[in-house]
């Protein structure tokens, strides 16, 4: 995720002008919206001369005239202004806002719906964290680029040169004196807005170094505890605190200086323009209604200015988002079903695997050459030493991986001429590490399959010898399940992970036993659960218990990924091979149920 | 400072009011203009606005540099309040709980003790300014124009909670988005393999949904906020300008007048936000503070109450120890020697209080009285520092820390010389590895550097305890991501120094142990059985049965396909 960051200028150059076209495609559909608001934007702008107009003209008609209706007059369009304004200010904030978070909602959904979809060979590479940032952080700023980017920058540049050409119509060459100091106000704030970025990046570099080294101490302070260096490491967190204090500092500089910088620019301005005046005034030229307006348009002039440069900032985050964002958005999903896939509404359950060769990293063969045939309704038990390879052989069943070569079947089609997730939604894989979401034990059994009535959920839970202890949790099946489920033991998280399976009514069971040793009680409903789940169905097992391995009507032994010796339990033990000596090792054992 | 920078700025505009006046009056009159005088006062403004600029600049600078070396004082001494709070409270607080304390609430507090408070005076600085002012200008104008002004800080103190109400429910919903993409993104094995995308998506789109509405509805306050300034601080201007036209009209004002009014009027909406804004601030950091005190008065380790005591020899000794753990016995009259310059074995299941033991040593938990000796002295009666420095701990998970891997190494000794690190790391065979470690010794490892095999962590975090130079070495199952082979040469190189230094072992396999002098079998927090491990073996018990799997179990990894 580094390499954007070192790319040359001219390159980034091009990167951003393309992020941007990409981005805009995603405002297209709010095209409406983002009429109306910029629309909105605009009317501000303009809006923003009213005050002055009317100050002008009831100075001028109305108090040199000395006239009380036309005072009056004016009094009323300046309160129809000042409604008006109040009133726009209020939608302008509420419609940027609604823009982009519609835009917003639209690419967190997208980006949310593309990772699902990337093969776990990128979920293997790549940290949770990287990829909750892209959906969080990632997408704040590019929310903060509708809702005060594109927008506001129509309104500031609407408003100047609403304005400047205002001032100029009013009287050219007071403008030309009034205006004299912009440019230079451009260029300083530009200047400053430069100044002020290298002093945030500063900042935040050091923000996140300190949070970093916090962390890390926080995590290790047994470590520093043990070896005594608490001191050690105070003096570390006061250098880094320090120097981020040091840092802000810099920051605090540039905007304490900015605004006094500013504010003397504008009372040269303001200078200028009564010197000029009077001469102006004496020729006539000029009324005080007119000298009236410049005195209170040059109060406000500076403003959108700043704003600018406060603005571009915003913008350039933004992008550098929707390039991290696209980053993840170009990642190749899995590869897509075949034209002319397709998955029956229900499997048979024939399994085979015609010598299958697999890598996760190149020259690190995981199975060589592996062939076996399982046949519709046949409990098939994979053992082996670790790292024998039995767990690929669940991946690619699955089709989480795809073989480097060879065929792995359902039904007697390839896999990949299967439609995978009709595929994967008739074969129930349950894995070592039981993985529970936050949620109640019901969601979590149902897996967000709405349509599943409680009496399913119960019956599955029953069979497998969940409902006991589910009835005794605080809520029942309405029991919140914690993170994790921390708030569960190990053999309880099997029992629901059974569940779930049973749930989903599967033509092929795959099964990945945990060897974790679990108290006696449990263990017999989880023997017993598990007879039930492999009846009358196609299921695969990689067995760690002896009563799985017994009860399967064949047996698979894995060895270096290769498929060394099956047949039942008796043949096998008859063998005197690889299997005879796993299964003296589980003798060896005091339980003598773990294989 | 802040006196004198609003005084000026109040000043530069009633004296540019002089020269506006210098103006308008010859006008009015249509007598010739005194440009001198026009001069005089536009040159004596120009003066005061640079000088209040001046003075604005310190101002700010003070009132926020202030607040940075507020927060900069206030994280230091949190952290050296957390440092030495005891293991018990970092078991029962998530890292980001701490992470928030030691950022956000800080950051809350800064806010109150800085800005707030320095706005607020700053404030009520120029609003005493402004209104004598804008009294001496037009008394009867002020009371028409102000109490509308007044209108904003009302307001504000009403949408100002309101507002961060509405922030912190958006804060909220996003953090549920990030929890579910975490959970989901966690634990895709799962559904992918239950072909569940579509339903996470759909969730994700509901929460995303949630998020916006909340987000919407804080951009909605912010644009009342807004619009109620802005109609507010219209109609404060409106009033002035109105009566203000009327009296110019009577002869009893004048138009330079009415103009500074105005500027007056505006500069004093932001001091009127100011109230409201920065009552809002002081709740924020209240709310923080409070937290934060939560964490203060926990009390730290008791540290200094001991005698000072350097351990030379190592002997240690456990008598009857017993030690409950939330209320649940961990370890239950547990007892042994360990004289200096012998090896002591332990293993034992998962839970049987193996690695308790371990932390009670050193004292990371607190033991009962009388119950772990050191060189005679009672534990409980030594000063922590001194205690500590008799062990070198190489824990389970090998924790280093972002730093070059000599740096990690010389951890207990920064000092220590070029020597110190190499024979340790020959030591602890982590120098076999170096070469394959892009930069060696000065390569930075943890969470950015380079990626560490959980073997060279652990081989690392030997060396580290082997430099602190100990008289008690321990390791908590410290090497079980190590290959047999390399176990087997740094036992051995570790047996070779056993003169200079006692070696307790706890290890889930029988081959790190059996060349200890004494093995102790734990179960269920009790010694169950204890021996050599040719004694245990023969006792047929279940070490010896644990020491047959192995075996068994090593036999059939090294069979050949």
């Amino acid at each position: 995720m580094s390499g954007p960051a070192y790319r040359g200028l001219e390159e980034e150059g091009t990167a951003t002008w393309a992020a941007s076209m990409r981005l805009m495609r995603y405002m297209l559909p709010q095209r409406r919206l983002l009429t109306l608001t910029i629309l909105v934007f605009a009317v501000v702008g303009v809006a923003a001369i009213g005050p002055l107009w009317a100050i002008g003209h009831l100075i001028d008609d109305g108090v040199r005239a000395k006239d009380v209706g036309v005072v009056e007059r004016w009094i009323a369009i300046f309160v129809a202004i000042v409604l008006l304004r109040g009133v726009l200010e209020y939608l302008k904030i509420w419609l940027s806002s609604l823009l982009g978070e519609r835009v917003i909602l639209d690419v967190r959904t997208r980006v949310f719906a593309h990772i699902h979809r990337l093969p776990l060979r990128f979920f293997d590479n790549t940290p949770v964290g990287t990829l909750v940032t892209r959906v969080t952080s990632d997408v704040e700023a590019l929310a903060q680029m509708f809702s005060s980017g594109v927008a506001a920058i129509c309104n500031d540049m609407v408003m100047l040169l609403v304005l400047t050409g205002y001032l100029f119509w009013v009287n050219a060459q007071l403008a030309l004196v009034a205006l004299l100091a912009l440019p230079v106000v451009v260029v300083f704030s530009l200047w400053f807005g430069q100044r002020m970025r290298t002093a945030f990046r500063d900042v935040r570099g050091r923000v996140s170094a300190l949070n970093g080294f916090q962390q890390e101490a926080f995590t290790g302070v047994s470590t520093t505890r043990l070896f005594r260096r608490e001191a050690y490491q105070q003096e570390q967190l006061d250098e880094r605190n320090t120097g981020l204090r040091e840092a802000h500092f810099g920051t605090i500089f540039n905007f304490a200086i900015f605004w006094p910088c500013v504010q003397t620019f504008s009372s040269f301005a303001q200078a200028g323009i009564v010197l000029l005046a009077g001469r102006e005034l004496t020729n006539a030229t000029l009324s005080i209604g007119e000298l009236s307006v410049f005195w209170v348009g040059l109060q406000r002039f500076f403003d959108p200015i700043h704003d600018l440069s406060d603005r571009f900032n915003v913008l350039q985050a933004a992008i550098a988002a929707a390039e991290r964002i696209f980053g993840v958005l170009d990642e190749e999903p899995e590869q897509p079903d075949a034209p002319d896939a397709q998955t029956p509404a229900r499997l048979r359950g024939a399994v085979s695997f015609e010598d299958v060769h697999f890598s996760y990293l190149p020259d690190e063969p995981v199975l060589r050459g592996v062939s076996f045939q399982v046949k519709p309704g046949e409990t098939v038990a994979i053992v082996g030493p670790t790292g024998a390879g039995k767990t690929s052989i669940i991946s690619l069943l699955a089709r989480l991986w795809d073989v480097d070569s060879g065929r792995v079947c359902v039904d007697g089609i390839d896999v990949r001429q299967h439609r995978r997730r009709q595929m994967r939604a008739r074969m129930a894989v349950v894995l070592q590490d039981v993985f529970l979401f936050a949620g109640t034990v019901a969601d979590n059994i149902r897996m967000g399959d709405e349509s599943m009535s409680d009496d399913h959920v119960r019956q599955a839970c029953e069979t497998v010898n969940a409902d006991g202890f589910i009835q005794k949790m605080p809520g029942g099946y309405n029991a919140e399940i914690r993170e994790r489920g921390s708030n569960l033991s190990v053999g309880q998280k099997q029992l629901l992970a059974f569940a779930r399976a049973l749930a989903a009514d599967p033509d092929i069971l795959v099964l990945d036993e945990a060897t974790s040793s679990i108290d006696t009680n449990t263990e017999v409903l989880i023997q017993d659960a598990l007879k039930k789940l492999l009846e009358n169905r196609t299921a695969i097992a990689i067995a760690h218990r002896l009563s799985t391995v017994r009860g399967a009507d064949r047996i698979l032994v894995m060895h270096h990924g290769r498929l060394v010796e099956q047949g039942t339990h008796r043949e096998l033990l008859a063998q005197g091979g690889l299997y005879s000596r796993l299964n003296q090792l589980s003798q060896a054992t005091t339980s003598g149920e773990t294989l | 400072m802040l006196v004198v920078s609003n005084a000026l700025t109040i000043g530069a505009m009633l004296v540019f009011r002089q020269s506006l006046r210098a103006l308008e009056i010859p006008i009015q009159n249509e007598t010739a203009i005194d440009f001198g005088a026009v001069g005089v006062f536009t040159a004596l403004a120009i003066s005061f606005t640079l000088l209040a600029g001046l003075t604005g600049f310190f101002k700010r600078y003070w009132i926020i540099g202030t607040s940075r070396h507020v927060e900069a004082d206030l994280r230091s001494d949190l952290f050296r309040h957390l440092q030495r709070l005891p293991k018990t409270y970092y078991d029962r607080s998530r890292t980001g709980d701490l992470m928030s304390r030691a950022t956000s609430d800080i950051e809350a507090a800064r806010m109150a003790l800085g800005p707030a408070i320095m706005y607020l005076t700053d404030a009520v600085l120029k609003i005493g300014f402004a209104i004598p002012a804008l009294l001496w200008l037009n008394a009867s104008l002020t009371f028409w124009s102000v109490p509308a002004l007044a209108g904003i800080g009302v307001g504000l103190l009403f949408i100002a909670p309101r507002l961060h109400h509405a922030a912190r429910a958006a804060q909220d919903q996003l953090a549920a988005v990030s929890a579910r993409a975490q959970e989901s993104f966690a634990g895709v094995r799962v559904v992918k393999s239950f072909a569940t995308e579509d339903r996470e998506d759909a969730v994700m789109q509901r929460l995303s949904a949630d998020y916006l509405a909340a987000n919407v509805r804080l951009a909605r306050m912010r644009g009342l906020m807004i619009g109620w300034i802005s109609l507010f601080g219209g109609i404060a201007v409106i009033l002035g300008l109105y009566h203000g036209a009327l009296d110019v009209i009577d002869g009893r004002f004048d138009i330079s007048g009415l103009l500074t009014f105005q500027s007056l009027l505006m500069a004093l909406i932001w001091p009127m936000m100011a109230f409201g804004w920065t009552l809002s601030l002081v709740q924020r950091g209240a709310a923080g503070l409070d937290r934060l005190a939560v964490v203060f008065s926990e009390s730290p380790e008791a540290s200094a109450d001991g005698k000072p005591a350097r351990v030379t020899k190592g002997d240690l000794q456990v008598r009857g120890l017993n030690f409950a753990y939330n209320g649940q016995p961990v370890l239950e009259s547990v007892s042994f020697d360990l004289a200096a310059g012998k090896t002591l074995g332990i293993v034992g299941p998962t839970g049987s209080g193996k690695s308790t033991l371990i932390s009670l040593l050193p004292r990371l938990y607190d033991p009962p009285r009388g119950s772990i000796l050191l060189d005679g002295i009672d534990v409980c009666d030594m000063q922590l520092s001194d205690l500590r420095a008799a062990f070198a701990v190489v824990p389970q998970e090998a924790f280093l820390f972002s730093t070059t891997l000599r740096d990690n190494v010389r951890f207990a000794r920064p000092g220590a010389d070029e020597s110190v690190v190499l024979a340790a790391s020959e030591a602890s065979r982590l120098a076999a590895d170096l070469d394959q470690i892009p930069g060696g010794l000065d390569a930075v490892v943890g969470e950015r550097g380079v990626t560490l095999s959980g073997g060279q962590r652990q081989r690392a975090a030997l060396a580290r305890a082997l430099a602190a130079d100990a008289p008690i070495l321990i390791l908590d199952d410290a090497l079980s991501a190590v290959d047999a082979e390399t176990e087997a040469a740094i036992l051995e190189n570790l047996e070779r120094e056993r003169a200079a230094r006692s070696l307790l072992i706890v290890a889930h396999r029988v081959s790190a142990v059996r060349d200890a002098d004494l093995i102790l079998y734990l179960k269920d927090g009790r010694v169950h059985e204890s021996g050599t491990h040719d004694e245990l073996v023969a006792s047929c018990g279940e070490y010896a049965e644990l020491a047959r799997r192995q075996e068994l179990e090593a036999q059939i990894e090294g069979m050949d396909p």
